[in-house]
């Protein structure tokens, strides 16, 4: 059990023009999210369309700096870092991108995609990067010859797994997967979640498995986050969240989830209204204007996040 | 060796052949590409094609009309100028001069306008705030009253008027590029490239400038012919290249006065600019067409 990431009280905000002489509006992307990463286990972020996924993605994987909290990987705090640290942690995380048709350089070959990490990172020569090429593509099973060719020629798994390859060059202790099968037919799905399980297993990665689909987070999460409007507001294991979600939000998320069973007792919880605007967000609880059990306390104050029936859930309902 | 000699001719398969079975259906500009070969060919073997130097005048020959017409003297095929030049060889030597001006003011302009494009893209803000204006500046000038005046100021050289038409035209490319460059910037590639690690020089030239260049192409193909034309507008006005240089603008201004004695020789050196400009133009647009894959049906 050996943590590879720390992230403490992750915020980032974003200032937002809203025409000429209308003042700054701040946006709060991400309002203070903590979670450890293990090496070898996958945590899975669950939230809906602009809850935040995207914006923890790009603090992560150091493409953008977070506004406040700390982020530590392997024990060093990025937001202190030199720059010769910096360069090392990069190629300890990398990213695989939902969508692989924008994801891989329309003008690179395979074999120059996967390459091109190893170049800018390492001191190996020709010879040595070809040989850990074609071990790489041998690993996520692209056939040798696939080497010249260009991305426009391969199909969506393909590319995911051309992807996945060029993200596992630098040998990373994490990989944050920015919903890598949402975009894939679901036959090829299962293909590429099983060989990121194998990878895993293989290179003890970290996985950060950011998705909107319950049924894949079930298959590959060892813990789930959900989180809602930049906040978490439910973390526990995979089972514990399968079995009894606790926080209103995640019952609801879990009750829209389709079971195959025709026979199954169906209680949809349908929420009502949309996500509210980050640049106005709701006093409280940010959840409170569509929770079906919001009583007063939870408009006039926001709920921490404490261990209730075994898990972190940021509640006032839940006892 | 043998792998790769079967990995090479499966890869190459893709782009080449596929532009040129999208190009070769276009006949004006396959028509464009033949007639600008035939014009690259006389330009470039000028020395062995053309039957007397550019040059060499022939005392009483001056104004002979084409060998056609009567008084023509077959020694001069296409009839001699107003100082007994050979008008066939000054044209031939003038494609060597035209095609010079027109690729290397393409070659600068595309140059400098990728290197700022690139740059005002990249580091945005107030540096692409600047550099944009200036090109706003020099596209806000009629081209021909910039490109005098850039002459004016340098004075007039074959070299000053390729600056000053490179001047002219920078603004095109740069703003190109530049577009380009930020609608390939938000792509996941991009930053998966800088999650990689890839440095700043290497993500401009090697990750996105190949995916700017098809346009760029395009623009700069057609940049060719209009560079022509505004090196010959300033050889008209005795700006460019000096006498006895045969240059085709020059050898239109130095001829008008003949335009109703001797319309040939007024006529000869429009001819050529007019042909090497619109076969310029139909490849160009050719290659526009083949390089979009919206008009491509693979």
């Amino acid at each position: 059990m050996s943590v590879v990431l720390e992230a403490r009280d992750l915020t980032r905000d974003y200032k937002v023009r809203r025409g000429m002489f209308a003042p700054e509006a701040t946006v709060h992307a991400l309002a203070g999210v903590s979670f450890d990463l293990e090496a070898g286990k996958t945590l899975a972020v669950v939230g809906e369309s602009g809850s935040g996924k995207s914006t923890l993605a790009r603090l992560l994987t150091m493409i953008e700096t977070p506004t406040a909290g700390t982020l530590r990987i392997n024990g060093i705090d990025l937001v202190h870092a030199t720059k010769a640290e910096r360069k090392t942690l990069r190629s300890e995380v990398q990213i695989v991108f939902q969508n692989p048709y924008g994801s891989l350089n329309p003008r690179q070959t395979i074999g120059a995609a996967l390459e091109e990490p190893l170049i800018v990172n390492t001191k190996l020569t020709k010879t040595e990067r070809a040989t850990a090429v074609a071990a790489m593509m041998a690993r996520v099973g692209l056939r040798p010859e696939f080497r010249d060719r260009y991305p426009h020629m391969f199909s969506g798994g393909q590319r995911q797994r051309i992807a996945i390859a060029r993200a596992l060059m630098l040998r990373p202790k994490i990989l944050v997967l920015d919903e890598p099968v949402s975009a894939l037919d679901v036959s090829i799905r299962a293909q590429v979640l099983n060989l990121l399980a194998e990878l895993q297993e293989e290179f003890g990665l970290a996985y950060l498995f950011i998705s909107h689909d319950l049924s894949v987070v079930r298959h590959i999460a060892d813990r789930v986050m959900v989180i809602y409007l930049g906040h978490a507001v439910e973390t526990a294991t995979r089972e514990q969240l399968f079995a009894s979600p606790q926080h209103p939000y995640t019952k609801a998320l879990l009750s829209a989830t389709p079971v195959a069973d025709p026979d199954a007792k169906k209680e949809r919880i349908v929420l009502q209204g949309e996500l509210p605007s980050p640049f106005d967000p709701p006093s409280g609880c940010p959840f409170h204007p569509r929770c079906p059990q919001a009583f007063d306390r939870c408009k006039a104050e926001a709920p921490p996040i404490a261990l209730k029936h075994g898990r972190d859930v940021a509640c006032w309902a839940v006892e | 060796m043998a792998a790769e000699t079967v990995t090479h001719q499966a890869a190459p398969a893709g782009p080449l052949s596929a532009f040129w079975n999208a190009f070769s259906q276009n006949r004006g500009a396959v028509g464009g590409l033949v007639i600008l070969l035939i014009i690259i060919f006389l330009a470039i073997f000028a020395d062995w094609v053309a039957p007397y130097s550019a040059t060499e005048q022939f005392r009483g020959m001056t104004k002979l009309p084409p060998y056609w017409a009567q008084g023509g003297d077959p020694r001069f095929w296409l009839g001699t100028d107003a100082l007994g030049r050979d008008m066939i060889s000054r044209l031939i030597y003038g494609a060597r001069i035209s095609l010079f001006i027109g690729l290397s003011v393409m070659t600068v302009s595309v140059i400098v306008g990728i290197v700022l494009g690139l740059l005002a893209a990249f580091v945005g803000g107030a540096v692409d705030s600047i550099l944009m204006r200036i090109m706003d500046l020099i596209m806000s000038i009629p081209s021909l009253v910039l490109a005098i005046l850039v002459v004016s100021i340098l004075g007039p050289s074959l070299t000053n008027t390729i600056v000053a038409v490179s001047v002219v035209y920078l603004p095109n490319y740069v703003r190109l590029v530049r577009g380009s460059a930020l609608a390939e910037f938000g792509k996941d590639y991009i930053i998966a490239a800088k999650v990689a690690g890839v440095g700043p020089i290497r993500l401009m030239f090697v990750t996105v400038l190949p995916n700017c260049l098809a346009p760029l192409i395009v623009q700069a193909a057609l940049g060719v012919s209009n560079a022509i034309l505004e090196a010959a507008a300033l050889g008209f006005l005795g700006l460019g290249a000096q006498p006895p240089t045969p240059e085709w603008g020059a050898m239109l201004a130095d001829a008008r006065e003949f335009i109703r004695s001797n319309p040939w020789i007024v006529t000869l050196p429009g001819l050529a600019i007019l042909v090497s400009v619109v076969s310029i133009n139909l490849f160009g647009d050719g290659l526009r067409d083949a390089l979009d894959p919206k008009l491509r049906r693979s």
